[in-house]
């Protein structure tokens, strides 16, 4: 007999329905932090207009993504394109580079496993693309990885190696945040990092840290805009979603606001975390952070400035409520198959001229097999 | 290439379909002549067929912005950067392939990402002026018309043929007179016989052909109704050979076999002695019968009829028994001595107007036949016959039902004689394509028939596949000359002949562009 999908699925819908219990929000769920805000109206702010802000400024956003793609790989090693891209807006206008400024980084990397000291290690080479952007790469000591290094395992599994090989153009993604400060920004600008400013990896804070003094000094702020947020309130629900509906129901006399949630301050992680929609007529809110102590040391109107210019930069109608500033960066540093294949066809061809193809490709096989696989049921 | 000039970007495609991102603003219009530069003096001339959005907005977000537009939710939102993101792409193709000054048929891509410009008048430099030069018009790039004339070698052009297809009101006319007017001050190298239904080259009533300062010496104009200085049509019976009427009145077999018995017994009178049903000798008998239709005939095409006190008359007083015998030997020593020939058919009927017709360019189809035997041919003028409503003499279904006529004829063979057909048509399709195909030479105008666009590309002497929307959007006196003679075809602007009347006439202007240099 055939299975009743109608009636399945219309079990677990109403199941699904019961367990999100939107009558208790909750409040935002953290493990270690300095402060939580609850959920409550008058934390709501306005994101306000230009000419409400007193002592306006009109300043720059300077938005780094980037991305990376692997070339060729195996369980125990893996090559990978890295792009690193940046591009400046002042509201919706973009803002031209200094000449000399470099607009983007791309290296290549090698990551690959070895054993010493009774533990697997990973390691990663870095090969920058043109040598004036050496030394805004990471140092390939920082790239060593103990196998069991909590920051890079995925639960209790050591971590796939491909994780690891992303890890070099993270890091690399602070530095370069770090010289477009210094090129194109002047104080009261800001910087927008794709993702939040959780500096997870060992040795990560490093880098962050060099760019939070960098761009302190200049009278610079850092934040990140996160398009996806693994956060929870303590009731369980998704944090964005609860706030998007407590929102609602406070039925709010501002199209767009901001929210804080939480501040924290660890180790690795320093940051006023807030949610924020950035246009009446934005679908989706996000998770906005920005660095601690530059936060705390701004008056209440210049965060104000910042928000406002965030919502200037978010009126794209394609799109609205999302900086366009983003979505340009990650279009710009996205690696695309088509650049893989042209990399992998300058790799392969150079591992045939020096006869070791056959080593490497055993390696790639158990990977293969994957490949082919979904090959044949025409994924 | 300066930044300025710059109006697109070659960003994909193939060989016939290349594809050019406009700069914003820059507004490329369809038949837009574009140049992608390869290099010291060699360039690619490229024309634009068609134009597509493209945007690197997919389409739902695209319906999406609309939406809040429309639904006036869209306040204080706006495209960012909307010349980066939505823009117009043109699809072009390689016309003309230009190296050192000489043109040829492109057979490559431009490079990659070429810049693009529009074309200017040192690209065309190539296009020079032949010998027996005829002005066509300026070429123009879209709707853009340039300073760079084109003539084409008239001797070349006028005998293997010219058509001349569009719909009414396109400019055909217009065109003519611009031929002919430019045909005048050749000195002698072209006789041009016109047959004119609308009586409107000459310029009876306004400007025309007679305000030309050659038009004394070079211009001969035939009417029923002569105005000062013209001549009266009036042509002898006596010129009338019975294989005249051939595809043009159409005779059974017992009326052709009285013509050829009345034609042996009276020789060129055959004519009035059918009229007057003059017994044959020999005691050969006709049928009252067949006589009596044969009369009829001769009344309804040449108006010929006996009036009751026994003389000879004709409605249109064209055909006469007892003057005009000059006539038809002053038309073609005219034609032969390359003058232009225009003969007021207005008032004739239309079997009328193509019998005097058949009756000139037979006779002198058969002299030339004669010169070319006796080794005289090449001191003689070109001659072209300029017919309106060609199908009336080479439409399939008259060449089906009537046979062969003179004009057909010299479709196929004129042009071993010196002797071409410039054919005016709105409809070319029902021209065979076998004649189609002689005529080497076409100047296409607007034409908003795709059957009939489809007819003139078919038959052209270029590849026209890709140019259906660019025909059907041409404005009038917008024309693409296709001819063996041209490397490409070459879009035109015609001017208006008021204008060169105008211009030519000026004191101080001596007619420039279009004398022979
Ligand atoms: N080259 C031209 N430039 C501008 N207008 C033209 C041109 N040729 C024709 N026209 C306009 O179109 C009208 C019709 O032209 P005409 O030559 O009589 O067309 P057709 O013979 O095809 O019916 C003319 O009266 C004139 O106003
Ligand atoms: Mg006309």
């Amino acid at each position: 007999m055939l299975p009743d999908l109608t009636r399945i699925t219309a079990d677990l819908i109403r199941d699904l329905d019961e367990k999100i219990n939107e009558l208790a929000l909750g409040e935002p769920h953290f493990s270690n932090v300095l402060r939580k805000y609850p959920f409550k109206k008058e934390n709501f702010r306005p994101v306000l207009q230009e000419r409400a802000i007193e002592g306006h400024t009109t300043s720059k956003l300077a938005f780094i993504d980037g991305g990376n793609g692997e070339i060729l790989g195996a369980p125990n090693f893996s090559i990978q394109f890295n792009r690193i891209c940046y591009c400046l807006f002042k509201g919706k206008e973009r803002i031209q580079k200094s000449k000399d400024t470099i607009d983007r980084i791309e290296f290549l990397s090698c990551t690959y496993s070895s054993f010493r000291n009774k533990e697997i290690y990973y390691d990663t080479i870095t090969y920058p693309l043109s040598s004036t952007f050496q030394n805004l790469l990471p140092s390939e000591s920082d790239l060593s990885f103990d196998s069991s290094d909590r920051s890079i395992m995925d639960g209790r599994e050591r971590a796939d190696i491909r994780r690891v090989a992303s890890i070099a153009r993270r890091f690399a993604e602070w530095s370069f945040a770090a010289y477009v400060a210094q090129k194109e920004l002047e104080k009261s600008d800001a910087i927008v990092m794709d993702g939040t400013l959780h500096a997870a990896f060992t040795h990560e804070s490093a880098y962050a840290k060099k760019l939070y003094e960098a761009t302190t000094e200049a009278g610079i702020t850092v934040t990140g805009v996160a398009k996806t947020s693994r956060l929870f309130t303590d009731t369980g629900l998704s944090l964005i979603g609860a706030v998007q509906k407590f929102a609602e129901d406070c039925k709010l006399a501002f199209g767009s606001w901001y929210l804080p949630i939480a501040e924290v301050a660890d180790m690795d992680h320093q940051a006023m975390i807030f949610v924020t929609k950035l246009n009446q007529q934005a679908k989706h809110v996000f998770r906005y952070e920005i660095q601690r102590d530059q936060h705390n040391a701004l008056t209440l109107k210049e965060i104000d400035n910042i928000f406002f210019m965030l919502a200037e930069n978010s009126r794209d109608i394609t799109f609205a409520g999302y900086p366009f500033g983003c979505a340009v960066a990650d279009s710009y540093g996205r690696v695309s198959e088509h650049d893989l294949e042209y990399y992998r066809a300058l790799v392969m061809g150079e591992a045939g001229k020096q006869g070791n193809w056959p080593k490497f490709s055993r390696h790639i096989q158990s990977v293969d097999a994957h490949e082919i696989l979904n090959s044949l049921v025409g994924l | 290439m300066q930044d300025l000039e710059i109006v697109g970007q070659v960003i994909a495609g193939d060989i016939a379909n290349i594809l050019v991102r406009e700069k914003s603003g820059k507004k490329l219009e369809l038949g837009d002549l574009l140049v992608a530069e390869e290099g010291d003096s060699r360039l690619l001339i490229l024309k634009v067929y068609g134009l597509v959005y493209g945007s690197q907005v997919p389409q739902l977000a695209r319906e999406m912005a609309s939406g809040l537009k429309l639904e006036g939710l869209g306040a204080g939102l706006d495209y960012f950067e909307p010349h980066l993101r939505n823009y117009v792409i043109a699809e072009v193709k390689a016309i003309a392939q230009v190296i050192n000054n000489k043109a040829r048929i492109p057979k490559s891509l431009p490079t990659f990402f070429s810049a693009i410009r529009h074309i200017k008048k040192e690209d065309l430099a190539f296009l020079t002026k032949p010998d027996n030069p005829i002005f066509f018009g300026n070429v123009r790039s879209g709707s853009k018309v340039l300073d760079v004339p084109v003539f084409l070698n008239g001797s070349d052009v006028f005998t293997h043929h010219v058509l001349i297809p569009a719909t009414t009101g396109r400019g055909k006319s217009n065109l003519v007179k611009v031929l002919l007017w430019n045909a005048l001050g050749s000195g002698g190298k072209f006789g041009i016989l016109v047959l004119d239904p609308h009586d409107e080259y000459y310029g009876r009533h306004g400007k025309g052909l007679k305000d030309h300062p050659s038009a004394k010496q070079d211009l001969v104009y035939f009417s029923t109704t002569p105005v000062k200085a013209a001549n009266t049509l009036v042509i002898n019976l006596q010129s009338i050979k019975p294989w005249y009427f051939d595809g043009i009145v159409r005779f059974t077999d017992a009326q052709n076999d009285a013509i050829d018995q009345y034609y042996n017994a009276f020789n060129d009178t055959w004519i009035e002695n059918v009229i007057r049903d003059t017994p044959l000798p020999n005691g050969v008998t006709i049928a009252p019968r067949t006589l009596g239709v044969l009369r009829r005939k001769f009344d309804s095409v040449l108006g010929i009829y006996l009036d009751d006190a026994d003389q000879l008359q004709c409605r249109s007083k064209i055909f006469s028994d007892n003057s005009g015998e000059t006539t038809m030997q002053d038309i073609i020593n005219s034609l032969e001595a390359g003058k232009i020939v225009v003969i007021d058919t207005s008032r004739l009927l239309d079997q009328a107007e193509l019998l005097i017709g058949s009756i000139i360019v037979g006779d002198i189809f058969s002299r030339y036949q004669k010169y070319k035997s006796d080794g005289r041919l090449n001191d003689k003028p070109v001659i072209s016959i300029v017919i309106e409503e060609a199908p009336r003499v080479l439409g399939t279904n008259v060449l089906e039902s009537s046979g062969d006529n003179i004009y057909n004829t010299i479709a196929r063979e004129g042009r071993k004689f010196k002797v071409g057909l410039t054919a005016i048509t709105q409809l070319t399709s029902v021209i065979p394509k076998t004649v189609l195909t002689n005529i080497n030479t076409k100047i296409i105008l607007g034409n908003e028939m795709s059957v009939e666009r489809r007819a003139v590309m078919d038959s052209a002497s270029q590849d026209l596949s890709d140019e259906d929307r660019t025909i059907a959007s041409l404005d009038k006196g917008e024309a693409i000359i296709s001819s063996s003679f041209v490397k490409f075809a070459i879009p035109i602007q015609i001017p208006l002949i008021d204008e060169i009347i105008a211009e030519d006439n000026e004191p101080q202007n001596s007619p420039k562009r279009r004398v022979v240099g």
